[in-house]
């Protein structure tokens, strides 16, 4: 194992999507990176189901073959079963040449992290950061599990820490969303069927020949909770997003937590059937709480968050990896201008803040059962939504509407006041 | 000058399928998917190397660069040419 130096231009904290694409892209431009993972490659991560849109980084990133030739599962779109309408859309529709995809997160996250190492990033894994002091050199402190305890100085630093939001917690501007007090609860069970995009339900051995969708469907006690069906290769991600209170009841009762989840999947009404001849693999069960959360701010100085450290939202669009890597490229584009030019650091991570803020509002809008924005925010929300293109409007209208929550698309999408 | 630089630009970088003769001062380029997000960052770069002026926070909107035209004007008016 090589040393820990003790400088870098930018030091990258989480190697997930959003941190090992910010290395590479930071790479390409020839800076010196050096990137740290707490855990070690592979390792599981949740939030398989990707939209097309990925594609787009992956290809400025240099790693689009790579992911190719994984021969992961190409999904046709999403199928939803809400309030006793069954609806679909398929990606193919909105001029999509490439497919979205199911991955297994621990190889998808691993072949990244690879890309990242072989241009050039310095990774250490095994490797926690511990604290972060923001300003004209950035001091960052971590433990790695051999070297021991230690300092790096870098003139950048990226937190990619994901639901760990290290700067998030350490400058206090992390704020819980009142709107989703929700807890995610998911398990993968082997041998299940899965819905196809003409409604049809397909056998696993089939996901090959005739592309799964994406299974979302409405819990019937909770206007806003759902669940997740994704086809992954060897098995199937099944996921709730639950009223908080409803978990609470759950884990005093008996069996607990997967008690309560596996009712859940035996209860379902269209989940059930697909589920029925699976089998549940024991020890898969993971739960995240209150896990939806905006910051305040998304940059101090020399710093920048990027992914789930910035912030997280109902997964309900799969928009996560995407926002990721718009965020690592954003976040390096921004280090790039700032260097090469030192006059443009403050605006450089203005336009960052500017940027990020207003993608995070616009996707937790669409989220909303009910729209609720001040007027400020609405003006905003207007302005963003004209920089999407036509195609993209007709995608977001309609993904929309696959859960009942097109209402807030329709209202921000309003030409007249942009 | 300006115009076509920016013209040749969105030729040569765009993502999207584009019909280059199609494509005057006034087409919408981001309705078209001409200039995504990324583009939008990626364009910022260009203008200020190639025309040495400086895009601000409150630029990256759909009045600036929405068309040709409108980058054109943006350009323009920061290069003090109006």
């Amino acid at each position: 194992m090589s040393e820990v130096p003790k400088r870098c231009d930018v030091l990258i904290a989480g190697s997930g999507p959003g941190g090992s694409m910010a290395a590479t892209f930071l790479r390409q431009k020839g800076y010196d990176v050096v990137l740290m993972e707490r855990r070690r490659h592979p390792r599981p991560n949740v939030g398989e189901s990707l939209i097309p849109h990925f594609w787009t980084y992956t290809d400025a990133a240099g790693v689009t073959d790579r992911l190719v030739a994984e021969r992961f599962i190409a999904k046709a779109g999403a199928f939803a079963d809400w309030e006793g309408e069954r609806r679909h859309m398929a990606f193919r529709n909105y001029g999509f040449s490439r497919p979205a995809l199911h991955v297994e997160r621990d190889v998808f996250d691993h072949i990244l992290f690879n890309h990242a190492v072989g241009n050039g990033a310095q990774a250490f894994e095994d490797c926690t950061v511990q604290d972060v002091e923001p300003g004209e050199t950035v001091v960052t402190r971590y433990v790695h599990a051999e070297a021991g305890a230690g300092t790096i100085a870098s003139r950048f630093m990226i937190d990619a820490t994901g639901q760990q939001a290290l700067l998030g917690r350490h400058l206090d501007v992390r704020q819980a969303d009142d709107d989703f007090r929700f807890v995610a609860i998911w398990g993968y069970f082997e041998g299940s069927s899965y819905m196809a995009a003409d409604g049809t339900m397909q056998p696993p051995e089939n996901a090959r020949t005739i592309a799964p969708t994406t299974f979302v469907t409405g819990l019937p006690y909770s206007g806003a909770g759902w669940c997740w069906h994704i086809q992954l290769r060897e098995s199937t991600s099944v996921g709730l997003i639950v009223p908080t209170e409803r978990i609470r009841q759950a884990r005093s009762q008996p069996g607990g937590l997967e008690a309560f989840f596996l009712q859940q999947c035996a209860e379902l009404p269209q989940l059930s059937i697909l589920l029925q001849r699976a089998r549940f693999i024991p020890g898969s069960l993971n739960v995240i709480n209150n896990y939806s959360y905006t910051s305040a701010r998304m940059t101090a100085p020399g710093c920048f968050m990027i992914g789930d450290a910035s912030g997280f939202i109902d997964p309900i669009f799969s928009i996560g990896v995407t926002l990721a890597m718009y965020g690592a490229f954003t976040a390096a584009w921004a280090i790039d201008r700032s260097l090469r030019n030192a006059e443009r650091a403050e605006s450089s991570r203005a336009i960052f803040e500017q940027q990020i803020q207003t993608r995070m509002a616009v996707s937790r809008a669409l989220c909303r059962p009910a729209f609720r924005a001040p007027a400020y925010t609405e003006g905003r929300l207007k302005a963003a939504m004209r920089l999407y293109s036509t195609a993209e409007h007709g995608l977001i209208r309609d993904v929309t509407g696959l859960s009942g929550r097109s209402i807030n698309f329709e209202r921000m999408s309003d030409p007249a006041a942009a | 000058m300006i115009e076509e630089a920016i013209r040749d630009y969105i030729v040569r970088n765009s993502r999207a399928a584009l019909d280059s003769a199609s494509l005057t001062p006034d087409t919408d380029v981001i309705a078209e998917g001409l200039v995504d997000s990324l583009m939008l960052l990626q364009m910022t770069d260009f203008i200020e190397d190639h025309f040495g002026v400086e895009i601000l926070p409150d630029d990256l909107t759909f009045e600036n660069f929405g068309s040709i035209a409108k980058i054109t004007a943006l350009i323009e008016d920061r290069s003090g040419k109006v």
